[in-house]
């Protein structure tokens, strides 16, 4: 049974030590949906996913299926995607523009807020029956930043933006570059990988160190002919990794100009670069010009500075995880531009990505051999830069220390801890 | 009153206009030219298969979605929206150039792929064929891991003296029947 003393022998933050268990054991997992989903914001989709009234989508929140609309009064709505009657899905389409959604068991009818707008055959539940009562769930709290929709089924959870904390400020320098500020393209990437979520979204929050020998033939076959590596980013001494109480974390590598990924479209490189001044002027040369980086927002929706993938890693059993990539670009960029973006992000990081490939091989390998008995029980070594100097970030006020380091990913698991523990005996 | 069938076999085509009958020679040499790629990409002769499409190429896999009856049309997505793939043939080149390295972790140790090609519909037209084929690619990866892929493969092919059948693929739409794709990632070709 899991008990603070074994949480606690799972991971402890302070000396690194982790137990490969985290990725494999299913208590953990049931308790994660618990303990960690239904109490954290998480991403549902992007507002340019619902230009006009009507407009749906449906996400997940963890497991849960949820749709999303426009709803009449221009705002949005999110309610869990089930059916008060017999439980099936209310909305069984990705997405659409819809007036109503009619369950396809009995005909249950659903508005755009939830509502129970019609149950055919209804005089036979006798005079007492009232439609309000047997809405469908809603998603109480739903709110959006910059074009962000985030959704927590937790009522206390405090606002958005303060959950956002210090890393709104490096997500502003992905979705508030210019002015107009962002949009999606069309097309979500959805794929599978049996990995725990856990291993993405640190990754994404704590590693950099990974990308030369995990990337290293995607790195290879990008390479300028004028290649200098300390240029690049293949080298941690002028990187900065940050992280922030609610478990948040990234890292990026210092840079006086736009120093772009080199597997960029070239013509989006020329645009981040051509747009610097613009950029610097809202955002300040510390961001305008830090045009690549990794990003993960606690607990399981990550991005990539310059490829301008965003993502989430929606958990489905202890090993396994179903990807939602989509990919964001100034909604003021010419077509052209937009073009290489969209090019540049799917030849990157879809699921066909140069760069994405390599990942999935690592964690589907690591979920399969953590299934040993011995191996489940192995430490794993979360120490690098235990002992390095941290201060906070005279930008955004999030803790920071070097590039190359494991103390946002301690950090993860200090925050995923605290949440796994509340009311554990 | 129905019309009586002059060629029986006709009335077994559903658009005899767009997909006409094929003259068997005409089936045989599409039939070889699909053999003759899939050999190659499953022996793993990359370079060699690069030989195949011509220089314009356009390589292009879209994203396929669960969409509701009144949004059907838009159940691929578009050529402004995400894909799976979208090549031209210097960066197909640069993925087999990845592959080259030794050192692409998701093709190394190799995948182990079997590329079945099939269904044949064809319409000649005036620099080549417009054809339809239905494949599964089976991936067998690692110890134990597999993954099976199936589609539509939509190609244009030009005629091109000296190449393999003579025949060059200018333009690839795939067309995959899987929405969320239940694979880690897609390192093999289509």
């Amino acid at each position: 049974m899991l008990t603070s003393e074994r949480l606690a022998a799972l991971a402890d933050p302070d000396t690194g030590d982790v137990s490969a268990a985290i990725y494999t054991d299913e208590e953990v997992y049931r308790r994660e949906l618990d303990a960690i989903f239904r109490t954290s914001w998480l991403f549902l989709g992007h507002e340019s996913q619902l230009r006009k009234a009507g407009d749906f989508f449906t996400s997940y929140m963890a497991e849960d299926s949820v749709v999303v609309t426009r709803n009449r009064t221009g705002g949005i709505s999110a309610f869990l995607n089930v059916c008060r009657h017999r439980g099936m899905k209310i909305c069984r389409a990705e997405l659409g523009n819809a007036r109503a959604f009619q369950c396809t068991y009995h005909g249950w009818s659903y508005g755009l807020e939830g509502d129970l707008k019609a149950v055919p055959n209804q005089e036979a539940y006798g005079p007492d029956f009232a439609l309000e009562d047997w809405a469908a769930i809603p998603v109480p709290r739903v709110e959006s930043y910059k074009g962000m929709i985030f959704a927590t089924w937790n009522t206390d959870a405090v606002d958005l933006i303060d959950y956002l904390g210090e890393s709104a400020y490096y997500l502003d320098g992905v979705i508030d570059r210019l002015p107009g500020g962002s949009e999606v393209f069309g097309g979500i990437h959805k794929w599978v990988i049996d990995c725990n979520w856990k291993m993405p979204a640190e990754q994404f929050a704590s590693d950099m160190y990974h990308a030369a020998t995990s990337h290293v033939s995607a790195i290879a076959v990008n390479l300028p002919e004028d290649f200098d590596p300390l240029k690049h980013g293949l080298d941690q001494r002028d990187g900065v990794q940050y992280w922030s109480d609610e478990g948040h974390g990234g890292g990026y590598f210092l840079a006086d100009k736009p120093n772009p990924a080199i597997w960029l479209h070239p013509r989006a490189k020329e645009w981040l670069i051509s747009t610097y001044e613009e950029a610097e002027a809202r955002l300040g040369a510390h961001r305008a010009a830090h045009v690549s980086g990794h990003n993960t927002i606690f607990p399981n929706f990550s991005w990539l500075a310059g490829t301008n993938t965003i993502r989430v890693w929606h958990p489905r059993g202890a090993g396994k995880i179903e990807v939602w990539a989509w990919t964001i670009v100034d909604s003021g960029a010419p077509a052209d531009v937009k073009n290489a973006f969209r090019k540049g992000s799917l030849r990157a990081f879809g699921p066909s990505g140069l760069l994405e490939q390599d990942d999935g091989e690592n964690w589907v390998e690591i979920q399969k051999t953590m299934q040993g008995s011995v191996s489940r029980d192995t430490t794993l070594c979360y120490r690098m830069a235990l002992d390095a100097p941290i201060r906070r970030s005279e930008h955004s006020g999030a803790h920071e220390g070097p590039l190359f380091s494991d103390t946002a990913a301690r950090n993860f698991y200090r925050r995923w801890s605290a949440l796994m523990g509340s009311g554990l005996a | 009153m129905s019309t009586p069938v002059e060629n029986p076999d006709e009335a077994f085509v559903a658009d005899p206009v767009a997909w006409p009958l094929l003259d068997p020679s005409a089936h045989a040499r599409l039939q070889q030219f699909y053999a003759l790629e899939a050999h190659l990409l499953d022996e793993r002769r990359f370079r060699d298969w690069l030989r195949l499409f011509a220089d314009d190429l356009h390589y292009w896999m879209p994203i396929r979605r669960v969409l509701p009856p009144r949004q059907r049309e838009l159940e691929f997505t578009g050529p402004d929206e995400l894909a799976q793939f979208d090549e031209n043939l210097a960066e197909l080149t640069q993925r087999v150039e990845k592959i080259e390295t030794g050192k692409a972790w998701a093709e190394e140790p190799p995948s182990r792929t079997r590329h079945l090609v099939t269904n044949v519909m064809a319409r000649e037209e005036s620099e080549g064929w417009s054809v339809r084929t239905a494949f599964i690619a089976y991936q067998s990866r690692s110890e134990r891991d597999s993954h099976a892929f199936v589609g539509e493969r939509r190609d244009q092919l030009i005629r091109a003296e000296g190449a393999p059948c003579g025949l060059l693929v200018r333009r690839r739409e795939i067309r995959l029947d899987h929405a969320t794709l239940v694979a880690p990632s897609l390192s093999i070709f289509f």
